[in-house]
């Protein structure tokens, strides 16, 4: 598997660059995540409030709408902890390089809802980070200096 | 996709592991002292008196108090001297009369001061221990429900009535502090050899003897027995909370033994001088109709009855209980007990 | 040494280690009455015996009624095997609601007994037939075989699955607590009542200590005594198990889990409807259900750890001999030893409640699935080692594919006795940190019918989280 990890420089060289952003990425979320898991992110409802503040000037459907503020506000903590828990996978698999293509996925899904969320002033950074996300998981940016080209070498597959 | 659902499941199990970690070593989380309670955990549910007591105290005392679960005797003696070694708790309650010996063997106790407080008489011939102190009681009795017996039995002998043959729970005296105490009641009444041969007649009368009082109980809670052995509060819960009325706890013209509950504080305690605040406020008007209420036992200070159901409660001829036999001698006698039971 | 005979030796330290941490912690052990020891051992084989014996007949009588079901409902399996996760309290008010006048000594232990493990017995039973026969039962329906002269000659066949199926009957039921005392009446003393009593009384740990060897190093020698062989599961699809199906007994099962179901479920609205009535209580639940909910998959990825050691081990047979026989000491040694251990932490008491209950479970759990499947695995161990493949190859190509399945579904069901276990979570915990603590709690507080309201949730959870390793263990298939 490690043989595999330097071997991808070989195969999918073309990458790397992509492979330096993937890894710079999996930083800036680790550093994000490690912030809020030592701070009182999970202990106050602090994006909670700002999601109930910017949610009636949010243009979105009555549906969505709804279940943000019966289901996500309501249950704060829940959500706190399951967005900790993403930005922590994020880190995770684009520092090794591990399953990317469905993290990645998961990430745009993160930075869409943010970037609605989360009000004007974080708008455009959410939105960049969207498309990073989509970048990554379009290219596959785990095959380059990480493990999934041991995978995608052996299983192929969409998700890979 | 079997990988990356590994993954997430894996990152947010170790997640909510660090959190753990997080969450108790924590020493900022808060710096008030901390009371440490070992209490029964009757007690200390929701559905006890533990959580207005602790509500109470804490808004008064800049403190923070910590229910710990003392299950039964046995395992808070345990409980106790393993946490000794490294500052265990600063009070301690539930220990009835029969346990006090076995408390004192190997754990230090510290004497408490009280106030001069008005008492119930049986309750002031136990202040001479100065290290526990009681903070309820009860009263042993049957309990059967009215519409189903002929005639309320009255003593011993009338429990040997054909109708209740089959229909009584008792609790296992060698499992059990109720059943001890039936035993012990029993002896007292009739003596050693006369109630021996009492409990062999006896015996048939008895459906089951359970390991402990929940399971006698709920024998009777599901009408599977006419009769059981309980407190004379138990019938109030059932007022209160069923509406039921038709459970009633029998006199004996014998007389009825008394369980207390004591509150102690070891002498490792941390927090002592918290720890007596906490006796003062069992042993106040307020603490003490708390407890009668969400203990279903009675109040040790006279005068908290006054206007509840518990005061229409009738006042039993109460038993002397200053001696209390030591464990050699119980001993001696759930030997004989289970002798008797070998031969049935 | 090797490291099969390293694990083996760990395995073997960490089930006999409640017994080294109290001699070490009380120095020595001091003699009860043998007298009364004995007569509580005679009470104690006796009804065990009995049980096991009776439970078998009808176990066999539900699995042969269960394999004529012909759309086998996994739903049905699971409320046979319902009244195995009861409490006592609530199995023998069932059984008093159903028969009245209640008998008492031997006979109501073993009627109690046996009707709790009679479900679990009769889907055992069956899958055994399912598994093993299957293939050779279509054969016989073919040749003209009778049903009874088949079932005849599988019983021969199967004789030591069977048995191995007893015994795990046998052993609950030697350790047997609350239903003998409830209503064992004079024969209600067993060795676990005397160990207790011993503690409770007196305190007197050496001599419960004690007891608690004789009893343990009695089953070993008695088992040892026995020579055990399986005959290798076969997993082939089956249609039909037309010789050992006997549509007349579909009565028996249905009969079987409508006493337990409706005589358990019947009080349960009036238990919720109690339950929401106490104040801050539905709170209490929902704080200690995630707890309770990781505490029991902890439990259950323990046991999987372990019956994968245990199979990488398969070599040593002398420790699977010891694990088949051995009886794990009470529920309340194993408690003190580990509160002597210290608890400086909460999560060390979480992890050592994780260990201290697989160590209660294992060896059920090992008798019930593990067995059977490792014994029959040996033949291609013994080729392995012929063709010069270690121990490491051995385990990674032939026994832990065989053996995956098997583990998480034993992981499974010892996470579901974990949810639901008061009587150890008691001595391990200080406050009310699962729902079993709660359940309890309720039933020492006249709270019987929320207690039994409870208790069903945790029953559905259980199920929930036996799906779960069962799924996993589905997907994670090769």
């Amino acid at each position: 598997m490690f043989a595999a990890f330097i071997e991808s420089v070989k195969y999918v060289g073309h990458l790397i660059p992509l492979a330096f952003l993937r890894v710079f990425l999996g930083y800036y979320y680790l550093q994000q995540a490690l912030v809020k898991f030592h701070g009182d992110f999970l202990n106050r409802p602090r994006l909670a409030a700002q999601i109930a503040e910017v949610l009636p000037t949010v243009d979105a459907s009555y549906w969505y709408k709804s279940l943000v503020e019966k289901l996500l506000i309501q249950h704060w903590q829940g959500l706190a902890f399951f967005i900790l828990g993403i930005e922590f996978a994020i880190a995770i698999s684009y520092l090794l390089g591990y399953v990317v293509r469905p993290v990645a996925i998961l990430g745009a899904l993160l930075a869409f809802n943010m970037m609605i969320l989360t009000g004007p002033q974080y708008e455009d950074l959410y939105r960049v980070f969207f498309a990073m996300h989509l970048a990554m998981a379009w290219v596959g940016a785990g095959r380059c200096l990480g493990f999934d080209y041991y995978f995608f070498k052996r299983r192929r597959g969409i998700w890979w | 996709m079997r990988h990356f659902l590994v993954f997430m499941f894996l990152v947010f199990a170790g997640l909510f592991g660090a959190l753990f970690l997080k969450n108790s070593r924590d020493p900022n989380k808060d710096s008030r002292p901390i009371l440490k309670i070992y209490a029964s955990s009757s007690f200390i549910k929701q559905w006890g008196p533990g959580p207005w007591l602790k509500e109470k105290f804490e808004s008064t005392c800049d403190c923070k108090v910590e229910y710990n679960d003392a299950a039964d005797s046995v395992l808070l003696m345990q409980k106790l001297k393993s946490e000794n070694r490294g500052g265990g708790a600063d009070l301690v309650l539930g220990f009835d009369q029969y346990d006090l010996e076995m408390a004192q063997k190997g754990i230090e106790w510290k004497p408490i001061k009280i106030e001069s407080l008005n008492f119930y008489e049986p309750v002031r011939a136990t202040l001479s221990r100065t290290h526990f102190i009681p903070y309820d009681w009860g009263v042993l009795a049957f309990l059967v429900r009215q519409s189903e017996v002929k005639e309320l039995p009255k003593s011993f002998d009338d429990l040997l009535m054909p109708e209740f043959a089959g229909q009584i729970s008792l609790q296992d005296p060698r499992t059990s502090s109720p059943g001890l105490q039936f035993l012990l009641w029993l002896i007292s009444v009739k003596g050693e050899e006369e109630a021996f041969q009492f409990l062999k007649k006896f015996n048939a009368q008895v459906k089951s003897y359970g390991a402990n009082w929940s399971m006698s109980y709920g024998l009777f809670q599901k009408n599977q027995v006419k009769s059981t052995l309980s407190w004379v509060t138990s019938p109030v819960f059932h007022l209160l909370e069923e509406k039921n009325s038709d459970i009633v706890a029998v006199e004996f013209k014998e007389g009825h033994p008394i369980q207390f509950e004591y509150v102690g504080i070891p002498a490792t305690c941390k927090n002592c001088d918290l720890a007596e605040k906490f006796v003062k406020l069992l042993l106040s008007k307020e603490g003490q109709k708390v407890i009668m209420e969400k203990n279903f036992m009675f109040p040790v200070i006279q005068g908290v009855r006054d206007g509840t159901v518990f005061e229409s409660i009738p006042n039993y001829k109460l038993m002397d209980m200053n001696v209390i036999p030591t464990i050699a001698e119980r001993e001696r006698i759930l030997k004989k007990w289970t002798q008797l039971r070998r031969a049935e | 040494m090797s490291v099969a005979r390293l694990v083996s030796l760990a395995i073997l330290l960490f089930l006999i280690s409640p017994f080294l941490i109290l001699i070490f912690h009380f120095h020595q052990t001091s003699l009860p009455d043998f007298g009364e020891a004995f007569w509580a051992l005679k009470n104690t084989f006796y009804q065990a015996i009995g049980s096991a014996l009776i439970a078998g007949v009808m176990g066999l009588g539900i699995s042969l009624g269960l394999n004529g079901i012909q759309k086998r409902i996994q739903f049905v399996e699971y409320l046979l095997y319902l009244p195995s996760f009861l409490p006592p309290l609530f199995l023998i008010l069932i059984c008093m609601s159903w028969i009245d006048p209640f008998p008492s000594g031997i006979v109501a232990i073993v009627f109690i007994q046996s009707l709790s493990y009679a479900g679990l017995l009769g889907v055992e039973f069956s899958r055994l037939f399912r598994d093993k026969v299957g293939a050779i039962s279509e054969v016989g329906y073919v040749l003209g075989f009778s049903k009874s002269q088949f079932l005849f000659q599988v019983l021969r066949m199967l004789k030591r699955d069977f048995l191995g199926l007893l015994f795990l009957v046998f052993i609950s039921c030697f350790a047997s607590f609350a239903i003998p005392l409830a209503v064992g009446g004079g024969r209600g003393t067993t060795l676990e009542v005397l160990i207790y009593e011993k503690i409770r009384i007196s305190g007197n740990f050496s001599e419960a200590l004690f007891l608690s060897l004789l009893q343990s190093l009695l089953l070993i020698s008695f088992v040892m005594l026995l020579r055990r062989r399986f005959v290798q599961r076969k997993n082939i699809e089956t249609r039909s198990l037309t010789l050992l199906s006997w549509p007349f007994l579909k009565g028996a099962v249905l009969l079987y889990i409508g006493s337990y179901v409706f005589g358990f479920l019947a009080d349960i609205p009036s238990g919720w409807s109690q339950l929401f009535r106490i104040q801050g209580l539905s709170q209490a639940i929902l704080e200690v259900l995630p707890l309770s909910i990781v505490l029991s998959l902890g439990v259950g990825f323990v046991i999987y750890i372990f019956v994968m050691a245990l199979a990488f081990a398969s070599r040593e047979k002398w420790i699977h001999k010891f694990i088949f026989s051995y009886v794990t000491p009470s529920t309340a040694l194993i408690g003190f030893s580990y509160l002597y251990l210290g608890m400086s932490s909460e999560l060390m008491s979480y992890l050592l409640f994780c260990l201290g209950f697989v160590l209660l479970s294992i060896c059920s759990l090992y008798r019930m699935g593990v067995a059977p499947v490792l014994g029959g695995l040996e033949s291609q161990q013994i080729v392995g080692m012929a063709l010069g493949a270690g121990d490491f190859l051995i385990a990674r190509r032939i026994t832990w594919p065989q053996i995956h399945q098997v583990a998480l579904k034993m992981s499974g069901v010892g996470a579901v006795w974990a949810l639901g276990d008061f009587a150890f979570s008691k001595i391990i915990f200080s406050r009310d940190v699962t729902l079993g603590l709660i359940v309890e709690g309720l039933m020492t507080s006249y709270r019987l019918g929320a207690a039994q309201a409870l208790m069903s949730l945790i029953l559905f959870l259980g199920g929930l989280i036996y799906l779960f390793f069962r799924g996993v263990g589905y997907v994670s298939r090769s």
